[in-house]
């Protein structure tokens, strides 16, 4: 038996170093197809992922509960986009009386993608009013934010 | 061929080299970054590690599991180590990317200069494999199951169909069926690449549900992970929970995060799941050291096959990790290759590596090594006298198993002070002997089997009300009257049952086959213990072997028979880690009673058998018969749909609330909201009020109405620990509430 020259196992390691390599780049593939799949299918997905608008009451544990006629009180809500773009919200703001609707501030606020924007609103009430909910209304969105009052008579002496 | 010690040690220095230039440059162009560092971590450490230990003679994929498993237990004392440094004065925030750099690349050095050392003139021997036609055709088929898991359920997050997941599921059925047709010309295939494709693709039809963490015990887990991010620190002050006592997700992902650049959720949802599938590599691997080798592709489609597998196990990161050590040691303990001394050193690796990775995990194995142990030192006094046999070569000696509950005992008992829990359980087990019954629904397997029982859920739901109105009555709460909720009566519903494709006898012939079919395999998991000591009489398995099942069957007995102990350690996790064992046991026993039926036959018949269970339990068949509930993994609808899967909405108003409950009030939000604010609020509170009932909800409280809860009108609630849906109370919320938040899709009243 003749022993083995050098040469041939240097011939040998350079086809095992190609044929591993090319092995090493098919599990390559194979494990960067997965990442690649996975980024492909969120790139390209026909619904865009979920956007929406925040829409809330600010300081909300300060919300006028107990309302005296003729005084003043004030509220904040925020609108938050979310949508992905610019939106204008068309908004009402209301009283309702049971199946009633007191209108008493609406408009439209644009906001831009990703911003905020606060809304300062007042109401006074003539009478006393029963128990009602003060509501704030994005009209196309379906979305509401909304608080209970309960109309009082002042205490004696109680500042107005 | 063979390759020098330092043509090896080339090769490390240079991807050593490329992994810390990658990790410094941050560059990661299409994913490529990402891909080496994540490959680089899982191998390189654990090659030289592997080489150190001189584990030879042993199949290139069970030494690349080995790998795998040496390499996470590496990068948990580079963990560790790095985190260590927060005891020096300067260093309050030490576990940060760069000290984490330095100190593997330190170890990473030391290794190599090691291996260096010690395996100066060693060689490493490589031989390609032939590969024939049909083999081709085998190996190329399986890498298309992960890319459909993938897009498949990327377009169900998209609110498209599930028909890619449909193809996934039936493809993998046809290919095990196939496997089976054709072995013969498959003699010197590696099942292990199919299996761990199998696997993978079967973890991603869960995890990648949702482009959020998804599930119940990993938003938890998730938190933990954040904060030992956040705080650059792992600290039991952080969280004092046994949660955060588990390396497994609090240190090793946050290695994972700086090295691979990967998006936190994904380390969870995408790399671990990468590394778990190892798992059903090493059954396979073990049952050929036993079996022929369909058998054991067989006994790793079973491990895959259960609903445990692939819904629960990749929203149990910690377990996964655990059961991957676990499988390991196993590998190591039944190998014919390696020696007394190395397979020792294996398990006390191992073994320390799962009390590192998973408590509940290292509990189990704390009782079943000791009860191995003490069974086999008896065995070896009486197996000369009984069974003419003398087996002296045991790993599960009193020395490593001492050694392993020592280890332990210093772990859990006294650096993270976290075994609190099985305290707790000691002390409900003992309540509960006198109390049977009383704390879950889990029943023994023999009234699974024979005397299933009826519970009526609407009786149940009564009494978790009533239960929790007990327990609220110690917290300084102010309920609204009942005149508010007059209207108002809690009822279990049930919306969304699939329309009924089929006639109503097909369908329910069709779902008492399913019926038949799990108990089947009930049947036939006892029949593998059995199996398993007529077998060990015969010699065919090892005392070890024998000892461990029989610890394992001892173990499900008695979860099953005290209940209380299934709420630390629920049933199907300690029945998925007997499959580690059992499964191989099973099928032998089923290929046993059907012996009189040729072999290759037999096989086919057992491969149907197994299909049909996955069929059933991957819900494919239900969802094309219809009359169940939905599946989360197949549709957007369905109980655990509305419990788990987590919306970009739903994140939102969860930090609106986060950042909005200053003066911390309760909060109220049924177990699923509860489970997503465990993971995505920040640290300040927990909502600890699972019972959002009028009667039981605080005027001074908040009310958290998720996507299901606001649009579908649905609550979940867990009496006794099963999953329910409810009426949720919408009207007496509006009635009585302030609408304070509103993103349409989720609500917070006040």
């Amino acid at each position: 038996m003749q022993a083995k020259k050098p040469v041939d196992n240097k011939h040998k390691f350079v086809y095992l170093v190609g044929k591993t390599t090319l092995l090493m780049v098919f599990v390559g593939l194979a494990i960067y197809g997965v990442f690649y799949a996975w980024s492909w299918s969120v790139a390209t997905g026909k619904v865009p992922s979920e956007t929406f608008t925040e829409l809330y009451f600010e300081d909300n544990l300060h919300l006028p509960s107990e309302v005296i006629p003729k005084q003043l009180y004030f509220f904040q809500f925020t609108l938050h986009n979310l949508e992905g773009k610019d939106m204008e919200y068309p908004y009402v703001v209301y009283v309702k009386l049971g199946q009633d609707k007191l209108i008493f501030d609406k408009g439209t606020i644009f906001v831009k993608e990703n911003g905020y924007k606060t809304v300062l609103e007042r109401f006074a009430t003539a009478s006393v009013l029963p128990k009602s909910k003060i509501v704030v209304d994005l009209i196309h969105k379906n979305q509401i934010v909304d608080f209970w009052i309960q109309g009082r008579i002042p205490y004696k002496g109680e500042k107005r | 061929m063979k390759i020098t010690n330092q043509k090896v040690l080339f090769v490390g220095v240079v991807t050593t080299l490329l992994f810390t230039i990658i990790v410094l440059s941050g560059f990661n162009f299409l994913f490529v970054g990402s891909t080496y560092s994540f490959i680089y971590l899982c191998i390189i450490p654990g090659f030289f590690i592997q080489r150190l230990l001189r584990v030879r003679g042993i199949s290139f994929f069970e030494l690349i599991a080995y790998i795998t498993g040496f390499s996470i237990a590496y990068l948990l004392i580079v963990g560790i180590s790095t985190n260590l440094l927060g005891f020096l004065p300067f260093m309050p925030r030490p576990l940060n990317m760069q000290n984490s750099l330095v100190v593997f690349n330190i170890y990473t050095i030391i290794l190599l200069l090691l291996n260096y050392r010690r395996e100066k003139n060693s060689l490493i021997y490589v031989a390609l494999p032939k590969v024939t036609f049909t083999q081709l055709f085998f190996y190329i088929m399986p890498f298309f199951f992960p890319i459909l898991a993938i897009i498949g359920a990327q377009l169900l997050n998209n609110n498209e169909v599930n028909m890619l997941l449909m193809i996934l599921l039936f493809s993998i059925a046809l290919y095990t069926l196939m496997i089976s047709i054709f072995i013969k010309k498959l003699e010197s295939f590696y099942f292990e690449v199919p299996i761990y494709l199998i696997a993978i693709s079967l973890l991603f039809l869960f995890s990648l549900r949702s482009s959020y963490i998804i599930g119940w015990d990993v938003y938890t887990e998730y938190r933990v992970f954040l904060l030992t991010e956040s705080q650059q620190l792992w600290s039991m002050a952080n969280y004092p929970d046994a949660y955060n006592a588990c390396l497994s997700i609090t240190i090793l992902p946050t290695l994972f995060h700086y090295f691979t650049k990967v998006d936190n959720a994904f380390v969870f949802k995408v790399l671990f799941q990468c590394l778990f599938a190892i798992t059903p590599v090493t059954v396979y691997v073990l049952a050929t050291r036993f079996a022929d080798r369909l058998t054991a592709f067989l006994s790793a489609f079973f491990f895959m096959s259960t609903l445990n597998f692939f819904r629960e196990l990749p929203a149990l990161v910690r377990q996964e990790i655990a059961y991957i050590f676990f499988g390991l040691l196993l590998l190591a303990l039944f190998s014919k290759q390696i020696t007394s001394l190395q397979k020792k050193i294996l398990f006390t690796v191992f073994g320390f590596s799962i009390v590192l990775s998973h408590y509940s995990t290292a509990y189990v194995l704390i009782a079943l090594f000791a009860f191995a142990c003490i069974c086999l030192i008896i065995y070896e006094k009486k197996a000369f006298k009984f069974f003419n046999v003398v087996e002296k070569d045991f790993t599960l000696k009193p020395l490593p198993v001492i050694l392993f509950i020592a280890f332990a005992i210093v772990w859990i008992g006294l650096i993270t002070n976290s075994s609190g829990n099985i305290i707790s359980t000691f002390t409900n087990v003992s309540a509960n002997i006198t109390n049977f019954g009383h704390e879950t629904l889990n029943t023994s397997l023999l009234d699974q089997l024979i005397f299933p029982k009826s519970e009526d859920y609407q009786v149940l739901l009564a009494e978790e009300i009533d239960d929790a109105s007990k327990e609220y009555n110690h917290y300084n709460f102010t309920y609204y009257p009942k005149s508010t909720y007059k209207g108002y009566v809690p009822t279990i519903i049930d919306k969304d049952i699939l329309p009924l494709h089929v006639s109503d006898q097909i369908g329910d012939i069709i779902y008492s086959a399913d019926n038949s079919i799990v108990k089947v395999m009930k049947i036939l998991i006892i029949l593998g213990f059995v199996g398993i000591a007529v077998l060990f009489c015969k010699k065919g398995f090892s005392a070890e072997y024998t000892v461990l099942c029989i610890g394992l069957a001892s173990a499900l007995i008695l979860i099953t028979s005290v209940p209380v102990i299934s709420l630390l350690y629920p049933i199907g996790r300690l029945y998925q880690q007997a499959l580690f064992l059992i499964a191989l046991p099973s099928i032998l026993v089923i290929s046993y009673l059907m012996r009189f039926i040729p072999y290759k036959s037999r096989m086919l018949c057992i491969t149907v058998l197994f299909i049909a269970y996955s069929l059933f339990t991957n819900t494919f068949i239900s969802q094309l018969v219809g009359g169940q509930d939905p599946e989360v993994i197949l549709n957007n609808s369905g109980l655990y749909y509305n419990e788990v899967y987590l919306h970009s909405s739903e994140i939102a108003s969860i930090h609106w609330l986060d950042a909005d409950n200053k003066e911390l009030l309760p909060v109220f939000a049924d177990i699923g909201s509860n489970e997503k604010m465990h993971g995505y609020s920040n640290n300040r509170y927990v909502a600890a009020y699972i019972h959002v009932f009028p009667s039981l909800i605080s005027k001074n409280g908040y009310v958290y109405s998720s996507y299901a809860n606001t649009h579908f009108g649905i609550g979940i609630t867990s009496p006794k620990d099963r999953r329910m849906e409810y009426n949720f109370p919408n009207e007496f919320l509006d009635s009585n509430k302030n609408l304070i938040y509103n993103n349409y899709d989720t609500r917070i009243y006040k």
